[in-house]
């Protein structure tokens, strides 16, 4: 049995589902007279921006928790609905991912456009740079890798503008 | 070491790196975790749901091919123990980390260099089995003395309502937490 559980199908699953929510919300607001639901917007990035770009996927091997890291713009109900529709596929939003760093130029990347939500994510080189930055033990095979596959060509030097410890990645293994 | 220096050290780790995930010690312990949902590969793996897991070869993979496993191996292990088995040193160690998350205690000890606030979420997500629960959703044994009439009135109440004893006593406890 061979498994590769399609992360994106599972996340546009989970926005569809969201924006159907706030639809359905907004009608109802709409017949009480109250204010409507305001536009979302969600800024994917950590490890599951890389498993829903298409085309880092095919570069490198990409294995993530259940953890969702992203800036979200949305009110308090959207955020419950999104934390639920999250839990229900196993997966949890990272309530620490506003200590994310990301790196200067970092570009956004549409990724899904609904009526009441729009999703973008970090592209991947940025991504690497961050992960190269605040958490190289956990990601030095990562980016061995993606240093070696020479598809990021200003990775090692963003790496090194950002004063990023290149020494971690030339050792083995965690202790 | 020179950039050009270290480059060509990283390039040949990524080729023992890219050793390492052919590893059947690799293989096995991915696809256990990945067929439980405690992790999401891109690449197809053989899932192995109901295979046996020695933690030495769990934490090799771990500390030498993807550290996420680390990540989440304190919580398979305590969700899926008969899936596993290791030597006594490992399991005390993991024993350990699996009591500090029990008891809320966030700063004693870290599980090979990961930190419990990142091994503690995943005791807590819904897996794909949909059997199998989790920590704050498992019920815990309690024994109380009641008095023989209010026993009798639980007994009547369960049968009224086609309700379990538990059942009656958490409506109870749940609408009495709301006055």
């Amino acid at each position: 049995m061979l498994h590769n559980l399609n992360m994106k199908k599972v996340m546009k699953k989970i926005f569809t589902d969201l924006n159907q929510t706030i639809e359905l919300e907004n009608l109802q607001r709409l017949k009480d007279g109250t204010l409507a639901i305001p536009k979302s917007e969600v800024l994917l990035f950590g490890q599951m921006s890389l498993m829903l770009n298409d085309s880092v996927s095919t570069i490198l091997n990409l294995i993530q928790t259940g953890d969702m890291d992203a800036k979200l713009r949305m009110d308090y109900f959207t955020k419950s609905r999104l934390l639920e529709l999250l839990k229900a596929s196993g997966l949890v939003y990272d309530e620490d991912s506003h200590l994310v760093w990301i790196p200067d130029n970092a570009k956004e990347i549409e990724l899904f456009t609904f009526k009441n939500i729009e999703i973008k994510m970090i592209d991947p080189e940025s991504i690497l740079v961050s992960k190269a930055i605040h958490a190289p033990e956990k990601n030095k095979q990562l980016i061995r890798q993606a240093i070696a596959s020479g598809k990021f060509p200003t990775l090692v030097d963003r790496i090194i503008e950002n004063n990023g410890n290149f020494e971690i990645f030339t050792e083995d293994h965690i202790e | 070491m020179n950039k050009k220096a270290l480059i060509e050290k990283i390039n040949k780790l990524a080729q023992l790196d890219k050793k390492r995930r052919i590893d059947p010690r690799y293989l096995k312990v991915m696809g256990f975790l990945v067929a439980k949902g405690f992790l999401y590969i891109n690449q197809k793996i053989p899932l192995n749901p109901n295979g046996h897991i020695n933690l030495k070869d769990a934490i090799w993979a771990g500390r030498f091919v993807e550290p996420r496993i680390l990540e989440v191996l304190p919580a398979a292990y305590e969700r899926f123990k008969m899936h596993f088995s290791g030597d006594s040193k490992t399991i005390e160690k993991i024993e350990q980390t699996i009591d500090c998350v029990k008891q809320k205690d966030n700063h004693k000890i870290d599980f090979y260099s990961i930190s419990i606030e990142k091994i503690k979420p995943w005791f807590f997500i819904q897996l794909r089995d949909g059997r199998s629960k989790s920590l704050d959703k498992r019920k815990v044994s309690k024994t109380f003395r009641f008095k023989p009439e209010t026993v009798d009135i639980l007994k009547n109440l369960k049968d009224q309502t086609g309700q379990s004893e538990t059942e009656i006593l958490e409506k109870l406890i749940a609408t009495a937490k709301l006055v």
